[in-house]
């Protein structure tokens, strides 16, 4: 498991650069770019053979592929009558199968309060996602630890938070098990004391949306026929 | 119907768990405490009054709570409602009116109630933010 998923992010790493060059390229087509540069770029992707796995763009892959999923976003929460304004991260690392798409995700989440206090938060938790065209809905569950700085004092406030989400991303490029796609995501927290019970603090809800784009890679996988039979 | 390897990786769920598991006893060992409201207003109006007030500085007052067994208890400085008063008043309102000094005052009667063991609740006497 630890190899695989080594070797995936490796393999993400290599495939990244020509995923980002072919981007520029669909944007850049009807511009008047440097004559050569745009030339050669052209000739690279039209002499690329067809692609091994004809799965990669299937909505639904009869085969499962591992599937890597990184997000980046902007959104705003509401916690009581104070409003958070934050950054997010996400990686997610699971499978596209042919009843969705199922994955680990980590998450973190970095902002500020409309009076000024850092709040940050790490979750991890499932994620799911479901093909209607080029929208992909889903729910993902959380759970993670939230802490907001004190200015008076070192010490923070801090919660386990327990949550859930719905994702609601629009495709915007699609090609060769690389996709890029538009995100946006309702949350819901609760904040939870946790150990220290006896305190007395009530729970509490983070609730808020957040819009960002998401970047999603599913691995070719190798043909059906057997390499010992084809030796 | 084959043998099962006696070496077999752990499933991913299992590995899941496993996460999910540390995750929660490390939440545990951080003790968080939760967000209280209090709590957070008034860490909010205490950035406002280090911006406003000359000299002021926020370490000298106390924005959490601290249950005290048999005492009186700490409390946050300033109520829900006296730090959105203190975040909706302008600077110049908030030093004309004292606001700065009677906070400070309070502290110190918060203060002397906790190292005083009293039973009683501390009295915070008259808002600080008008």
């Amino acid at each position: 498991m630890t190899s695989r998923t080594f070797a995936a992010a490796v393999a993400l790493a290599g495939v990244m650069a020509p995923t980002l060059a072919l981007a520029d390229e669909v944007v850049a087509a009807d511009a008047d770019a440097d004559a050569d540069d745009g030339a050669a770029d052209a000739q690279i992707w039209e002499d690329e053979p067809a692609p091994l796995d004809p799965e990669l763009d299937e909505a639904y892959p009869q085969r499962s592929h591992f599937a890597f999923r990184a997000q980046a976003s902007g959104g705003v929460r509401a916690l009581y009558d104070t409003v958070v304004g934050a950054a997010e991260l996400e990686a997610s690392f699971g499978a596209d199968t042919k009843r969705g798409s199922f994955s680990g995700a980590l998450r973190f989440l970095a902002g500020r309060t409309d009076g000024g206090l850092g709040v940050q938060q790490f979750t991890v938790g499932p994620s799911f996602a479901w093909n209607v065209g080029p929208v992909t809905i889903g729910p993902k569950v959380r759970i993670g630890y939230l802490w907001i700085d004190r200015v008076t004092s070192d010490d923070v406030m801090d919660a386990m938070s327990l949550g859930v989400a719905a994702a609601f991303d629009l495709e915007l490029y699609k090609n060769e098990g690389v996709t890029v796609a538009l995100t946006s995501e309702l949350v819901a927290d609760a904040l939870l004391p946790f150990f220290e019970v006896f305190d007395e603090q009530p729970a509490a809800g983070l609730y808020g949306a957040s819009l960002g784009l998401q970047f999603r890679l599913r691995a070719p996988k190798a043909p059906r026929a057997s390499h010992a039979a084809s030796r | 119907m084959s043998p099962r390897s006696s070496s077999a990786r752990p499933r991913p769920p299992a590995l899941a768990a496993l996460a999910v598991t540390a995750l929660f006893v490390s939440i545990m060992l951080m003790g968080a405490r939760g967000v209280g409201e209090r709590e957070l207003d008034c860490e909010q109006a205490a950035l406002r009054l280090e911006e406003c007030c000359p000299d002021f500085d926020p370490t000298m007052i106390g924005c959490s709570y601290e249950w005290s067994c048999g005492g009186s208890d700490r409390v946050p400085v300033v109520t829900s409602s006296e730090s959105d008063c203190i975040r909706e008043s302008s600077c110049e309102d908030l030093v004309e009116a004292g606001v700065c000094e009677r906070v400070l005052e309070r502290q110190a009667a918060i203060d002397d109630a906790y190292a005083e063991w009293e039973t009683e609740t501390v009295d915070l006497g008259e808002a600080v933010c008008p």
